[in-house]
Order: structure tokens, then C-alpha cells, then sequence
């Protein structure tokens, strides 16, 4: 054999070894590529852990009334600013009766205030032994297990103090709530509490959601729902209720809520749908969220807005679109109070 | 297993569709481009021999229906790029790189006498298939670049991130257990 046969006879080699051979060629571009890209993911990943959880938590667009000092008591039908961690602190109905002629000083007696103040809390047995009972097949059984959910709501516990910032000072006898704001800062929260709940999407979900509570958020599309006010805009009387049940059905993976802070005049929920892209070839899963209503909210006597957000977000882009539901609260009527 | 854009061009190729090598170019142009610049080593002569490839590819598909398009057609640019390298350096030895080669390969196969007149070719075929399947990927990448394509000592060093000392001590122990290997074989 000589060497110009031997050339000659390598062009009769197997395809794959000639294919891979010449892939080569493009070996070292594709390493910077690859470093490139991994650079790249490593920025995105140190923008999500370090920056992103500063920067997504809800800056509330109301201000307080620069005209209101520390001193100054606001109403609360002014847009005045609140937060609320994980524990909401809620007044019952009673103890706003019993104390509605006291004035409390607001540097003073904040802690005799926060006396005057109950919290609902729910055990995380019995939160989820509620869930486990819940199957919403229709839209009845939702309520039904709403009104068992409000009656355990009422269980009283020790007092806690979560919320410096905020202070409640003077119970007038409207049963409205004046506050002290010790900072004109918006102060951050962590998380609302909620209990969730994963079912079936109930074969007939009624459009008449007011009474039994419910916030209907459907479709896998974002955008198709969050721009569509008049499905999603419902009247709630969170006079009626202590917990909301928010129901969602979606094709994401998880869902949960991540943050959002309580103004006095609404609250402002962040749902983030925790999930890879919509997968339109799964099944829609029904997630139910129970959210704890403050009770300072519910003795208000005008309408609120319930402010959602829906995060979702894409796994591979790590892009997020974030759509805005309303649910104006109803006027309650004084004949309720 | 044939890409379904390979697929495409050959039905494109047996619909008499020009097309078809439009979409050839613009998936293996670039390739094709380097392949016989490194055989050729003139751009011009490797422009006009892609395009001969072309004629020829559309030319042999119909009745060819290669199993793998790409293999297919970059085979048929190598033979064409040889041919035309012969063809110019008839009447004097060139540098190219493919003398360089033939004189790297005459240690390795110092027999004058013809390889038809000693063994079918194809057995030579399948002991070279079989030495290049017990090698490395990288190994075997770099073999069937210099010997296959001709290609630098220099590319070869930048393409797989060695040294061109690197790559020439590489080609030496392969060409040495190459030529253990068809020893072995009784083939040489």
C-alpha cells in the first residue's frame, strides 16, 4: 500500500466517523459558546438570588399624607400605609364595640393597644385538616367549607406583634381605625399567610362568586384573563367573611404566593405562578388559596380593591409577565355592622 | 439517521427542485468552503470546486439516495478537491498539504507494490474503521482531519485547544499503531 491509496481509500470511511471528524471544526467555537452562555446563566442566577427578591416586593403607589406627622392620627379612609407579616393582626367585631371610645396614645400604649388586639390563628393541624375536607366538586361546596373555614378562623390566640410601623392608636365610634405611621417607608413583609390546597377543577364553577367568596382566576393563557376585567372583577363583602378562598386554575406547576403588602385601603397579593412554562398538553390543576383577611380591613365601611398580581415565570428566560387583577370590595351596608 | 433537513434537500434533489442546492449551500456551504480550502488551499479553487460538487451532487441524486446527505456530499467535494489538486500540481510538487501528507504516510506505508495486488481494499477499509473505533474521540477526530481533510497543524492545534507540538506527537503515535495495527492484521 502507498500512501496516495491509502488517501484514497479513506474517503470510503463510515459516514459518522467523517461527520464527527468534521463537527471538530466547530468544537472550540462551541466551548466559548458555551462558557458564554454558562457566564451568562451564572449573571442571571446571582441577579435572581441577590437582587430579584429585593426588588420584587410591592412599593405601594399610595403615599402617606406628607401634612401627617408621628403625631398625627389618619384615618384610615385616608390612603394611608400598613404592612402585615405572616400572622395577621386582625380586630374581632366585639373588641372593636368594646373599645371604641378609647384613645390610645400612640407611643405609649401601643402595647395596651395590641391588648385590645386578637389574632387568628389557625394551627397548621387544624389549617390542614380544613384543607383535607375540602373538595370542591361545585361551586355549593365551596361555600359550605368557606363557612367552616370562618368558624375555626375565630379561634383566638395569644397576642403578637408583628408590625411596628403601624399602631392603632384611636378606635372611633365608626369602628374606623385611625393609625400612627412611624415610617413613611413602606415596610416589607415576607409572606402572607395562606393555606393551599390542590383539586379538581369543580365540573360547574357559578359566575355568581360573591357570596360564597370566591376570587376565580382561570386560564392558562396570562394575558387573556388578566386584561379581561369584567371576568375577573367581582364584588367581595369581606365583611362576611374571614378568609377568602381564591381559586385557580391553571396549567402551571405550582403556584404559590410569595409577597405583597397590606395597604389600609386594599391589599396587594402577589401570586407567583412557581413553574416552568405552561405546558398546554397537561392537565390544569385547580389551586385553592385560603388568604386570611385582616379583620382592620373588614370593619371598613367603603369598597376595596384586592390588588393580585400574577407572576409567571419562564424557566428558561427567566422573564416574568405580571398582570393586575382588581376585586373591588363591595360597600358594606350599615345594616350589616 | 438522516437530519430532516437533509431530508428535505433530497427530496427537493429528487424533485428536480434547484432549490434544493440553494438549501445546501446555505447549510454546508461553510463547510464545504473549509473542507476544500484545506485541500486546495486557495479560495478560489475551493469556490470552484464547491460549485463543481454542487453540478455533481446534482448530477448522481437521482438515482443516489445517500443514507447520510452530508457524509454524501462532502466526500464528493474531497474527491473533487484531490482531483483538481492532482490536476495542478502535475508538473510541479507543490507544498500543499497534501504532499505534506502523502510524505508523512510513506513511513507508514512504504510498499510500492499497489494495494490491489495484495488484499480487497475493503478488508484495508474495515481494519482502518475498526483502528479508528479503539481510539479516543479526539484522537480519532484528529486522524480523520489530516488524513481525511488535510487539514493544518495549526487548525488542528486551535480546533482542539493543543499545541501544534501536541498534535504532531498525536499523529505520529497514531500513524506508528496504525501501521502495528494493519501489520497485525496482515494486511501490509
Amino acid at each position: 500500500m502507498n500512501p496516495e491509496e491509502f488517501i484514497k481509500m479513506m474517503n470510503d470511511l463510515p459516514d459518522e466517523i467523517i461527520n464527527s471528524a468534521n463537527d471538530s471544526r466547530f468544537k472550540h467555537h462551541r466551548k466559548i459558546w458555551y462558557i458564554v452562555s454558562t457566564v451568562a446563566a451564572s449573571f442571571v442566577a446571582l441577579f435572581m438570588v441577590a437582587i430579584y427578591p429585593q426588588i420584587r416586593v410591592l412599593t405601594p403607589d399610595i403615599c402617606a399624607d406628607p401634612a401627617i406627622s408621628n403625631d398625627t392620627t389618619q384615618s384610615i379612609t385616608n390612603p394611608a400605609i400598613s404592612s402585615f407579616d405572616q400572622i395577621s393582626v386582625t380586630l374581632t367585631k366585639s373588641e372593636i364595640s368594646e373599645s371604641s371610645e378609647t384613645n390610645l396614645d400612640s407611643e405609649s400604649s401601643s402595647t395596651s393597644a395590641l391588648n385590645t388586639i386578637t389574632s387568628t390563628k389557625v394551627s397548621s393541624e387544624e389549617t390542614s385538616a380544613i384543607v383535607s375536607t375540602i373538595e370542591p366538586t361545585t361551586s355549593q361546596t365551596i361555600e359550605a367549607h368557606t363557612t367552616e373555614i370562618m368558624v375555626v378562623s375565630t379561634i383566638e390566640s395569644q397576642l403578637s406583634t408583628h408590625s411596628e410601623a403601624t399602631t392603632i392608636s384611636t378606635l372611633s365610634d365608626q369602628s374606623t381605625i385611625t393609625t400612627t405611621i412611624n415610617s413613611e417607608t413602606p415596610i416589607e413583609y415576607d409572606e402572607i399567610k395562606y393555606y393551599k390546597e390542590i383539586g379538581m377543577l369543580p365540573s360547574a364553577i357559578s359566575d355568581d362568586v360573591t357570596e360564597s367568596c370566591a376570587f376565580d382566576l382561570y386560564g392558562a393563557d396570562v394575558p387573556s384573563w388578566i386584561f379581561d376585567e369584567y371576568d375577573y372583577l367581582y364584588s367581595i363583602d369581606f365583611n362576611k367573611f374571614d378568609l377568602l378562598l381564591v381559586s385557580i386554575y391553571t396549567k402551571s406547576e405550582d403556584i404559590s404566593i410569595v409577597g405583597g403588602a397590606l395597604l389600609l385601603d386594599s391589599m396587594n397579593m402577589v401570586l407567583y405562578a412557581n413553574s416552568l412554562m405552561l405546558d398546554e398538553d397537561s392537565p390544569c390543576n385547580l389551586y385553592l388559596f385560603f388568604l386570611q383577611i385582616p379583620k382592620n380591613i373588614l370593619t371598613e365601611q367603603f369598597k376595596y380593591t384586592m390588588d393580585f398580581q400574577y407572576q409567571y415565570a419562564d424557566d428558561y428566560s427567566k422573564e416574568s409577565s405580571v398582570g393586575t387583577i382588581y376585586v373591588k370590595r363591595v360597600v358594606a351596608n350599615d345594616d350589616e355592622e | 439517521m438522516i437530519a430532516i433537513e437533509d431530508k428535505r434537500i433530497l427530496l427537493m434533489l429528487c424533485n428536480r427542485d434547484e432549490q434544493a442546492l440553494k438549501e445546501t449551500i446555505a447549510e454546508y456551504g461553510a463547510l464545504c468552503k473549509v473542507v476544500a480550502l484545506d485541500i486546495l488551499e486557495n479560495e478560489q479553487d475551493a469556490d470552484e470546486c464547491v460549485n463543481d460538487t454542487l453540478l455533481a451532487i446534482w448530477n448522481a441524486i437521482p438515482p443516489a439516495q445517500p443514507e447520510n446527505y452530508r457524509a454524501y456530499l462532502l466526500k464528493i467535494l474531497r474527491n473533487i478537491a484531490l482531483d483538481r489538486y492532482k490536476t495542478k500540481q502535475r508538473d510541479k510538487r507543490g507544498n500543499g498539504q497534501y504532499t505534506v501528507v502523502l510524505d508523512e504516510l510513506a513511513d507508514t506505508f512504504p510498499s510500492p507494490v499497489s494495494i490491489e495486488d495484495i488484499v480487497d481494499q475493503r478488508e484495508v477499509l474495515s481494519a482502518v474503521s475498526r483502528f479508528l473505533g479503539t481510539l479516543s474521540e479526539d484522537h480519532r477526530d484528529i486522524f480523520v482531519r489530516r488524513y481525511w481533510s488535510f487539514s493544518t497543524f495549526t487548525d488542528l492545534a486551535h480546533d482542539f485547544n493543543m499545541t501544534e507540538n501536541h498534535i504532531k506527537v498525536i499523529l505520529t503515535r497514531l500513524r506508528k499503531r496504525l501501521q502495528k495495527y494493519l501489520k497485525k492484521e496482515n494486511l501490509l
